[in-house]
């Protein structure tokens, strides 16, 4: 039973997981919270349907990649239109939240003005076998997205650690005005970071569609991102992920308690939302974030 | 001359005159050194010059061509910027940080050629190759900083006090690598409150003081103007002050 | 008709809550992005007590926003307390609303998910208006008394807050509080107008609509959201084929005004006559709008599409057009008008508030409740015959570098001490362990006989340690007038209930005498004439002033002053020694000052403390430090030696 609910825990906290990245990816160099984040993970859903189902037909591989891409694209897009001119100012990190949520609301109900709020289910995508471990099973998709995940995390973390561009971005998280002094083209940084960061909420919002379903109030769940990625730390990678993680152990852990009468996974959210408030009292940079003091 | 700047003046906000119509000139090869108490203007000045400030009036002129206010250009140009207080990634490597300063470069050759070069100035660095900039001490840092600017072949390198908050010892090494990079061909715009080492080492120095150049003349000529010593200490010409000639002097 | 009603009273609903929220995160700058929690705390509480105890509308409200309030301030406390950044504050505010949600969703009393249906309809246009225009009062009036000053504070600057003795927590609360208040009110009366009730109403959709209000409208004001929350109800009203669409466009708003005008409608400023204009050019937008729409409706199956496009862009445009010129117009004649009427209306009031005395002053006397008098210019009470500020070994180190490294220094009534040193040696650093800005690694710093270790910044501010700041940190966008008034809360003794409603005998005498002395400071710094002019357009030099200024306002037994003449030029650089000279021999202050302009620190100091690498190096008379070889080591980089003067 607790290995179900361990595999149960991995595979949604995966998603989690690759949301948070590419939240606090923003977030460590751009020091803001991209609330829009949450409308490209839906959008990415969305791509996968309209290739899968809607207008073409394609297998499900091709359609992921097609919604990686197409979801940075638009993060790309996003950041270009929503954040850059706010960005060369110097603005506040506070008028760039505000942008970033107002391309929320719009992108959301954008998607319920013109395709409805229908929920779609994307077709199967492996045969509905699994393979059972233990006693518990896991699911070929649950697998499937938890090994991808693992991997683009993987490359991310590569492509961080040994690209001249990856090096810029760490370096930009901590100085990054010095990077462009540096001779680094900001903009092209931060288009290549919007570009990563959309692809791999993309990436979460296809395998959230095929766990669930695709409807335009997905993005919501990017709040538990948010939250993952706060109790790992804002600003982290590693925090990211293990918070991501985490949060979604926790929640299958709620899910299949029940104290009393009640059964807590009703109050799932809730409960979300209190490891969220005692984590910020005992330790408001979460598990790995940093302490930004402000020069007096 | 490489540099050249004309009546140059920068505004904080609406009110503060950082810099007043700042006018002076760098030559090829030679060492130029700004001095001026703090908040005088000095790194508002090297921020403008490598681009991330936009002036409000006024033009510079490197290499001949007029320069605009894009950072990465700046280095693209050929101009390359030792920051006030290092600012080091202290989460990179020595061999990261001094990667970010070949940025734009793309020759192997090149870039393998200049890092012997730096490891020649500043041997620690070879030591140190793999640690985290973060764990260096004061000293061995200013010296990546610099070799991390180096790393651009900058025809001019600006030096944005060096000497911050170093002891007097490393204060010595660094002046005398300044000097050996100069000698290799490098045009150095120095800026600093440390003015006596400054003004040893520079051809041209200038003072600035609340924004506006007060004084231009050679390094020797300010090295012993009792109004410089005015401007630093306020001293009255009470005393006359004789400056014990170190072994750094030329 | 019954339309037009609707649309009313929908907004009168929705500005309340958006009053509410300008206070929180307008004035205080904290993003509430659950704000729809609190309307929903309030419709329930109203609802079940009207709906399952019959109890009448007006205590059924009451009790409501009492529970939105206590709600407020349990989920408040924690998160306000942790001093998180705004990302994580409002990260937080999300899960939060989410999380209440879901609790409604789940609880009987609230009959989950399905809601409450059969309310009864007890709000309609009239009380709902009443309510509206209470709402707004009671809000102006706070925003004008010393609560409201103070919050407006933290907003504009947190640092500065604490360093006139304002704490933080207790204020951030008060003004979540009385937010939560307002939209709890909001939502009791949305519960009885609507008659159906359930979670889903109060969904992030309703505090994005918020949000937006206050962002559009403008921060810092209450004219803005009010504008921008009342187009926010009724343009969507007048498209009600684009419903869905309406919140895209409140989405792409945000984004144009954050990128455009990020001060929104009416940032920072309430309507005035020469804003007044504004408000009909917006009013006769609307209109135009309805108007334009109306029309193109009526006339497109006769005439065709463009026709009646045109016509209605025509009567549009001629609307908003008119007007904006009647706007303009009535400016014109209300400004000579105002001022007489207002003079009129004071004259009255003030008759009325006469009257009043007899009966209310021995009253609110005899209840504690009167002005006990400024405590005044204290004449120095510290005893003389030991050290004011006493350093000893006092040590910082932030990461691996020790920023001061044992520094000892003693400070004794009624001098002017001078730190100086090289940059980076430490100088702004003991500024800010003394005055508790950061906390102390070892050692001791003895002020007025009590040590200072461990008391948060603003009890050692109000207990006599005042201080100014290198980057001049004033609140820009109050006026100077009230920089200084705002540092005089300690003065100020009435009570919240009074400042609600402007209680005229309690409030305005307190007022009147805070602003007596607000000009007394002021006319100390000689910036009397510049009272009523917005803090941040002032000049650098006369900012600087004004940070003295309100730093007096504390009555201060030690003053700090961080780098006073920063980017001064000579002249003004004199007028400031002169100011600091006239200051001291007034009040006999004690005053520590940082400098790096030498005229100013040997014309000032009689005394001189030199750091160097957060070690002091030197203490002396100026003239000794002007000959100290190890100052001009420290500063010129080189061994120096004196000539023997022939």
């Amino acid at each position: 039973m607790i290995l179900q609910t361990i595999i149960t825990g991995l595979s949604i906290g995966s998603i989690y997981a690759l949301m948070a990245v590419g939240y606090s990816l923003v977030f460590s160099v751009l020091n803001f919270s991209n609330f829009a984040h949450g409308a490209i993970i839906t959008l990415g859903a969305y791509i996968a349907w309209a290739i899968m189902v809607q207008f073409l037909r394609l297998p499900f591989l091709p359609a992921l990649l097609l919604s990686i891409l197409g979801a940075g694209i638009l993060a790309f897009l996003n950041e270009r239109i929503a954040y850059s001119t706010l960005r060369r100012r110097r603005a506040p990190s506070l008028y760039l939240m505000i942008s970033a949520m107002g391309v929320a609301i719009a992108l959301q109900n954008l998607l319920y003005a013109t395709i409805g709020a229908k929920l779609y289910a994307l077709p199967p995508v492996f045969a509905q076998d699994a393979f059972e471990v233990g006693g518990a099973t896991i699911s070929r998709m649950d697998l499937f997205a938890f090994v991808f995940s693992v991997v683009a995390i993987g490359l991310l973390h590569f492509g961080l650690m040994y690209t001249k561009v990856g090096t810029a971005i760490r370096a930009a998280s901590h100085d990054m005005e010095m990077v462009s002094v540096l001779g680094v083209n900001l903009d092209v940084l931060v288009a290549v970071l919007f570009l990563i960061a959309g692809g791999l909420g993309g990436m979460a919002g296809v395998f959230m569609g095929v766990k669930y379903m695709v409807y335009p109030s997905m993005g919501w769940i990017t709040n538990k991102a948010y939250i993952g990625a706060v109790i790992g730390g804002l600003g982290s990678l590693p925090g990211a992920i293990v918070g991501g993680m985490l949060l979604g152990l926790l929640e299958a852990l709620v899910s299949v308690t029940t104290i009393g009468s009640v059964q807590l996974s009703t109050y799932r959210d809730v409960f979300s939302f209190g490891i969220l408030a005692i984590l910020l009292i005992v330790r408001p940079t979460g598990l790995f974030g940093r302490l930004v003091e402000e020069k007096l | 001359m490489l540099l050249r700047v004309d009546r140059l003046n920068y505004y904080y906000g609406e009110a503060i005159h950082a810099l007043r119509d700042v006018s002076f000139e760098v030559e090829e090869g030679e060492i130029a050194a700004i001095i001026g108490a703090n908040g005088a203007g000095k790194s508002t000045l090297m921020w403008t010059l490598v681009g991330l400030l936009k002036p409000k009036s006024g033009t510079i002129t490197f290499n001949g061509r007029p320069m605009k206010p894009i950072p990465h250009q700046a280095v693209a140009s050929g101009i390359a910027l030792v920051p006030e207080r290092r600012r080091l990634f202290p989460n990179l490597t020595v061999r990261e940080n001094l990667t970010l300063g070949g940025y734009r470069r793309n020759d192997k050759a090149g870039l393998a050629k200049d890092e012997e070069y730096i490891f020649s100035l500043f041997p620690v660095l070879r030591e140190r190759f793999t640690q985290f900039a973060g764990t260096l001490s004061g000293g061995q840092q200013q010296m990546l900083a610099i070799a991390r600017a180096l790393m651009s072949r900058p025809k001019l390198l600006l030096m944005d006090e060096p000497s911050l908050g170093l002891a007097p010892v490393l204060v010595g090494q660094v002046f005398d690598a300044i000097q050996e990079i100069a000698r290799q061909g490098t045009t150095i715009l120095l800026v600093e409150q440390n003015a006596l080492k400054a003004l040893e080492i520079s051809r041209r120095a200038y003072v600035l003081e609340v924004g506006r150049i007060v004084l231009q003349g050679t390094g020797k000529e300010l090295l012993h103007s009792p109004i410089v010593q005015a401007a630093y200490l306020g001293v009255r010409q009470r005393k006359e002050v004789i400056l014990e000639e170190g072994p750094h002097a030329h | 008709m019954a339309y037009a009603q609707a649309i009313f009273t929908n907004s009168a609903i929705y500005i309340i809550a958006a009053m509410g929220l300008a206070i929180f995160t307008g004035y205080t700058g904290l993003f509430s992005l659950g704000h729809a929690a609190f309307m929903a705390v309030g419709a329930y509480t109203a609802a079940i007590l009207t709906y399952f105890y019959h109890w009448p509308l007006l205590p059924a409200l009451l009790v409501g926003m009492i529970a939105a309030v206590l709600v407020s301030l349990v989920v408040g406390y924690p998160t306000l307390r942790a001093k998180l950044r705004s990302d994580y504050f409002a990260i937080a505010t999300l899960g939060f609303g989410e999380a209440l949600k879901v609790i409604l969703e789940n609880l009987d009393l609230t009959q989950g998910a399905r809601g409450l249906p059969g309310i009864q309809k007890l709000a309609g246009p009239v009380n709902t208006a009443a309510w509206m225009v209470l709402a707004i009062w009671v809000c102006w009036n706070f925003l004008r008394s010393t609560y409201g000053r103070k919050i407006i504070a933290i907003g504009q600057d947190p640092v500065a807050a604490e360093m006139i003795g304002i704490r933080l927590l207790p204020n951030q609360m008060l003004s979540l509080g009385f937010s939560a208040a307002l939209a709890g009110l909001s939502g009791g009366l949305l519960a009885h107008y609507i008659t159906f009730i359930q979670p889903a109403i109060f969904s992030m959709d309703l505090s994005s609509l918020l949000t937006a209000g206050v962002v559009c409208g403008g921060m810092g004001s209450l004219t803005g959201p009010f504008v921008a929350t009342a187009l926010f109800v009724v343009v969507p009203e007048l498209f009600r084929g684009l419903a869905l669409w309406r919140l895209v466009l409140y989405g792409v708003l945000l984004v144009v005004i954050m990128n455009l005008r990020p001060k929104g409608l009416y940032g920072h400023e309430e309507l005035n006559l020469s804003n007044l204009p504004k408000l009909f050019l917006i009013a006769g937008l609307t209109v135009g709008l309805t108007i334009g729409a109306s029309v193109y409706n009526a006339y497109a199956p006769e005439w065709g599409g463009a026709p009646s496009l045109l016509l209605a862009a025509l009567l549009g445009l001629g609307v908003t057009v008119a007007m904006n010129y009647a706007g303009r117009g009535l400016a014109r004649l209300l400004q000579p008008v105002l001022p007489i009427l207002s003079a009129t209306w004071h004259r009255g009031f003030n008759h009325i508030v006469r009257l009043g005395d007899g009966v209310f002053v021995p009253w609110t006397r005899a209840a504690g409740a009167a002005a006990t008098g400024d405590p005044g210019p204290q004449a120095n009470t510290v005893a003389a015959d030991k050290p004011l500020l006493s350093i000893r070994g006092l040590r910082k180190h932030f990461g691996g570098v020790i920023a001061v490294d044992s520094v000892d220094l003693d400070v004794w009534p009624g001098q002017i001490v001078g730190l100086i040193g090289p940059n980076g040696s430490g100088k702004t650093t003991v500024f800010n362990l003394t005055s508790g800005v950061y906390p102390i690694d070892s050692g001791t710093v003895t002020f007025d006989g009590r040590a200072l270790a461990g008391q948060p910044p603003t009890s050692i501010v109000l207990g006599g340690i005042s201080r100014t700041f290198q980057n001049i940190r004033l609140f820009s966008s109050m006026t100077v007038l009230d920089n200084v008034r705002t540092a005089l809360h300690t003065a100020s003794d009435y009570g919240l209930f009074a400042a609600f409603v402007q209680w005229p005998w309690t409030v305005r005498p307190t007022e009147e005498r805070l602003r007596t002395r607000a000009m007394e400071l002021l006319g100390v710094v000689g910036l009397e004439a510049y009272a009523d002019r917005v803090a941040g357009t002032l000049p650098y030099g006369l900012q600087r002033k004004l940070e003295i200024a309100r730093a007096l306002a504390l009555h201060p037994k030690l003053l700090l002053l961080d780098e006073p003449a920063a980017g001064m030029n000579p002249q003004e650089s004199l007028d400031l020694v002169e100011l600091i000279r006239r200051i001291h021999e007034r009040t006999q202050l004690t005053v520590i000052l940082i400098e790096h302009h030498m005229d100013v620190v040997m014309n000032l100091c009689e005394r001189i403390a030199v750091l160097n690498f957060g070690k002091k190096i030197a203490e002396g008379t100026p003239d000794e430090i002007q000959s100290n070889p190890l100052v001009l080591e420290a500063y010129l980089g080189q061994k120096v030696e004196y000539a023997p003067q022939g």
